[in-house]
């Protein structure tokens, strides 16, 4: 295993220089969207003690899978997820999504993705339409093609009747629309969901959990990060668990289940998160 | 960086802000309503106050009429007087019921027939302002009068008047009225447009970086395929095109005002005095000028901008730069500042500068130029700083914080390490001090030299250093040096106190030979060292020279020269702590000696890591000083003196000042010094902690 991760490592040293920089993981394995070779993360803060907020984590996430990240608040999702989509550097290690280098290559990983979180907020004084378009032509997308795409999307979202509508205007559950709509205007195959359902009412959420089962449907990867069990538990045909910015355990929701001897997931968590709790 | 999506960015901030009732306003309503409404209604106001001081009457009491009916009927003919008789006209003036009285002497008039003078008393009342127009009012009717006397005096005496009026006046004012108007018109105008680009920046920059950040709107931007220079440049153009289109509008509404508005009232007298015009010409080149002004300003809001988390902190942090920005812009309200190739050098005020001069027509394509490169290369350089930080990733997500001076403004815990403090904690605690001098010790001083000497000293110069040292829990023996000295560099920092003082006033004689001797400002100097001497001599060496002593010392070689020697380096904060301990004598001509004398104690202090030698040194200097005017036969004579002094005293001086400051260096010759001290030095520390 380590010989194989050595040569692993001098294949894609040789790509590196062959590619300017970028390495594609995807001619060794087509089935891998996104791929985090020993990245960590740290924040050097002001004042205060550096922080690291991710340490040192390998994780490999396969083409058409729902990948859910699971931790408690603080445990690295944020920044794990920010890291992949190019959003921060990480301090050491590689990121790579669909072959492209986060760092390198970051304007190619950023139109492979589709980037939702809890506080990504809306444009006030733009309508629902204009903010959608806005993004789509930012992934470089023509009129027609926009004009198209964002009809269909509309379409199916349900929410025809608030395109003209000024966003501020909107309520909390149609902006979150407005928001899934911006994240899939340009068709990316891997998406990426750092907490969508925080902050959201029953309802909203509901409608979001069944968009992204839809997404699996055809053939996106997803990769979400949550901290309620009951949707990993759901949606997840994979969850890595992820505690003090390391990864704990990664399997499937039986896998994770059969490791720990327990009947559910909560109890998993705690089983892997914090075993000495436990004994107790 | 693709321009395409710079121009999608660009034009989605316009629509944003266009939509945005508070932009609208402040960028296009308000400077089409603004000059109007100024310009009117400052005419409007000056006609109406001219004419309320015309129809003015002012309740006067003439005492004893009867001796002068010539008189008394001069002042009932004028409109502007009402004579009245109350009961006790005293205590009517007091309460302001009446403005004036004036007491005729018993047979004025016939004394003045006869060809002699008398006294003609008038009581006023200083506290109000009617009663003082009534005076001046009332001086004017008496001179007249009495001229009246004079000239038919002449006449008896068969004379020409112009026996007393040999000489006759004639003055011409060579400025066209134009000129005069702009005088008026174009310091305030300066200003204003130049405030207008400042405002028409400030609110788009605050709400398209902290703004976006807080609303969540920036991380979803920055997760698009676009670049981050994309998203700077953008954004960027933004501030720069509506700041300009703002000033652009000013300009219009301005000219248009000026043009039309004023013009219309030429025919009144009072306003054909402000009536000035603005061409064409003149309005592009303020334009062309206002473009790199723009583009400064846009720099510096985006950046800071940056620093802030949310809107109410944008405003927070932008508002103290706003001030400081209206700053330079106001000193072209200042009489005698003009444009100059040294002022074209000062952003903003270089701008108000030109502004003014142009407003009277005054032209100079030099200075146009220079004004227009200094604040294109000061754009630049804002232009620099703004990407350098808008392109840090941790400045523009909202959990990571980057506040300027957060160490001001959080108390630190006691757990935590000991923080060091830098070179901006310096300069910020320098800025305090000068506050505190300008705003509280120079008045305190005015009223009382000896307390005001000492609560300065003691109060706003010693201690905010060490108040601001407990706050940021800093290690006082290292930050202030606290090290015990030792005798041999004790008194070889007093020899070099003493011939370092020799030598710096042979620079302070160079210096006056090249400016000039400020005879105005010894005698001001004198004056104030006589109050001293009179405090006797004890009393005198406590305030000028024990105190300072200590206080400076405390504060510029303990405090700041550890905050700027920590970030800066040795030589810098050596050279920079002593600039500022010249600059906070708040005098210009003890400037330059005061800057040598900081660097040579810096040096010494830094060298031999003791403050004490600091303190001693400026103890030795202060005291030569004082007793060389307290016991000179003719201080003053001394002090004013342009002459050198021997030159065996000059060389002298500059061996023993070579030969002490050799020896202060020389680790060899005080290697006992350095090394036991450094081993007690870090033995305290690590207790400290």
């Amino acid at each position: 295993m380590q010989k194989l991760h050595f040569v692993e490592h001098l294949y894609k040293l040789f790509l590196a220089k062959v590619h300017k920089g970028a390495y594609f993981p995807s001619i060794m394995d087509d089935k891998i969207a996104i791929n985090i070779d020993r990245a960590s993360k740290h924040f050097y803060p002001a004042k205060a003690d550096p922080v690291v907020a991710v340490d040192n984590i390998s994780l490999q996430i396969r083409k058409g899978e729902i990948f859910g990240l699971l931790g408690p608040n603080g445990a690295g999702k944020t920044t794990t997820l920010r890291m992949i989509s190019t959003v921060l550097k990480p301090t050491s290690g590689d990121i790579s999504v669909a072959g492209f280098d986060t760092v390198s290559h970051s304007d190619d990983v950023r139109r492979m993705l589709g980037f939702l979180s809890g506080n990504t907020g809306l444009y006030k004084n733009l309508t629902a339409r204009e903010m959608v378009e806005f993004f789509g032509r930012l992934y470089g997308m023509t009129e027609s093609e926009l004009a198209e795409r964002t009809d269909r999307i509309f379409d199916f979202l349900d929410m025809k009747e608030f395109a003209n509508t000024r966003c501020d205007a909107l309520s909390s559950g149609t902006v979150q629309k407005v928001n899934i709509a911006r994240t899939v205007v340009h068709d990316p195959p891997i998406l990426v969901f750092d907490e969508p359902t925080v902050g959201l009412d029953v309802m909203v959420a509901r409608t979001l959990i069944n968009f992204i089962n839809n997404l699996r449907d055809s053939g996106k990867t997803v990769i979400f990060s949550t901290h309620i069990m009951r949707e990993a538990e759901r949606l997840c045909d994979r969850i890595g668990i992820i505690h003090k910015g390391r990864i704990l355990a990664v399997g499937t929701l039986q896998e994770l289940l059969d490791m720990t001897s327990t009947d559910n997931l909560e109890d998993a968590f705690f089983v892997i998160a914090e075993p000495e709790k436990i004994e107790l | 960086m693709k321009s395409r999506n710079v121009l999608t960015i660009f034009k989605k901030q316009i629509i944003e802000l266009l939509r945005d009732k508070r932009t609208v306003f402040v960028i296009f309503i308000l400077p089409i309503l603004l000059y109007p409404i100024m310009v009117v209604g400052f005419a409007q106001l000056s006609i109406f106050l001219f004419s309320k001081m015309a129809e003015e009457t002012f309740l006067v009491v003439v005492e004893n009429e009867r001796y002068a009916p010539e008189l008394a009927g001069l002042v009932t003919a004028d409109s502007q007087f009402a004579i009245t008789d109350p009961d006790e006209p005293d205590s009517a003036l007091q309460r302001g019921l009446i403005e004036l009285i004036v007491s005729i002497p018993e047979g004025f008039e016939g004394k003045l027939a006869r060809g002699e003078s008398d006294t003609l008393r008038m009581q006023f009342n200083g506290a109000k302002e009617r009663s003082g127009l009534a005076l001046d009012r009332m001086r004017i009717l008496v001179r007249d009068y009495g001229n009246g006397i004079v000239a038919q005096r002449i006449q008896d005496a068969g004379l020409d008047t112009s026996i007393i009026k040999p000489v006759v006046e004639d003055t011409r004012n060579v400025a066209s009225e134009k000129k005069m108007g702009g005088m008026l018109f174009g310091r305030i105008l300066a200003l204003i447009v130049v405030l207008m680009v400042l405002t028409g920046a400030y609110y788009p920059s605050v709400d398209m970086v902290a703004g976006e950040k807080e609303r969540g709107t920036l991380e979803t931007l920055l997760v698009s395929p676009v670049g981050r220079m994309e998203i700077v440049i953008g954004k960027y153009l933004t501030v720069f095109v509506l700041a300009l289109v703002n000033a652009l509008l000013n300009l219009a509404s301005m000219g248009l005002t000026i043009g039309v508005g004023l013009n219309a009232m030429a025919g009144n007298e009072i306003m054909s005095k402000l009536a000035f015009s603005i061409d064409i010409g003149t309005l592009l080149i303020i334009l062309l000028v206002l473009i790199p002004l723009a583009a400064l300003f846009s720099a510096v809001f985006l950046a800071i901008s940056a620093y802030a988390n949310s809107y109410k902190e944008a405003q927070g942090y932008l508002t103290p730069v706003v001030l400081m920005g209206q700053l330079p812009a106001m000193a072209a309200l200042l009489p005698g500042m003009e444009i100059t190739m040294g002022t074209a050098l000062v952003p903003v005020m270089n701008v108000a500068l030109l502004f003014k001069a142009m407003m009277i027509g005054e032209f100079d394509f030099l200075l146009i130029l220079a004004v227009w490169l200094s604040t294109a290369i000061y754009a630049a350089i804002g232009l620099k700083w703004a990407t350098s930080i808008l392109s840090n990733e941790e400045a523009l997500l909202s959990e990571v914080k980057t506040t300027p001076l957060s160490g001001f403004f959080e108390r630190k815990k006691k757990s935590t390490p000991v923080r060091e403090a830098g070179a901006g904690d310096a300069l910020l605690l320098f800025a305090v001090v000068i506050a505190l001098m300008v705003f509280i010790g120079v008045p305190l001083q005015a009223k009382d030299v000896f307390t005001g000497l000492i609560v300065t000293e003691l109060g706003l110069i010693a201690l905010p250093p060490l108040l601001m040292s407990k706050r940021l829990n800093l290690n006082y023996r290292k930050v202030f040096r606290l090290k015990k000295p030792n005798f041999i560099a004790l008194v070889l920092t007093g020899l070099l106190a003493v011939s370092g003082a020799v030598l710096i006033s042979q620079i302070q004689t160079i210096i006056f030979k090249l400016t000039g001797m400020p005879v105005e400002y010894f005698q001001m100097f004198a004056e104030m060292l006589d109050k001293i001497k009179a405090f006797g001599i004890v009393p005198a060496f406590l305030v000028i020279g024990f105190l300072p002593a200590i206080c400076e010392e405390i504060l510029f070689r303990g405090y700041i020269l550890d905050g700027l020697n920590r970030r800066w380096g040795a030589v810098a904060g050596i050279v920079v702590s002593g600039i500022l301990f010249g600059a906070f004598h708040l005098d210009p001509h003890r400037m330059i000696p005061a800057t040598l004398l900081g660097i040579m104690f810096g040096a010494v202090v830094w060298r031999r890591k003791s403050i004490y030698y600091g303190m001693f040194g400026h103890l030795v200097n202060n005291s030569l000083a004082l007793g060389a005017f307290i016991f000179a036969k003719a201080p003053m004579e001394d002090i004013q003196s342009t002459d050198f002094a021997p030159l065996w005293q000059i060389a002298l001086g500059i061996i023993v000042f070579a030969l002490s400051l050799y020896f202060l260096w020389s680790d060899k010759f005080l290697r006992n010094d350095t090394d036991d001290r450094v081993l007690q030095n870090s033995n305290s520390s690590v207790t400290d902690r």
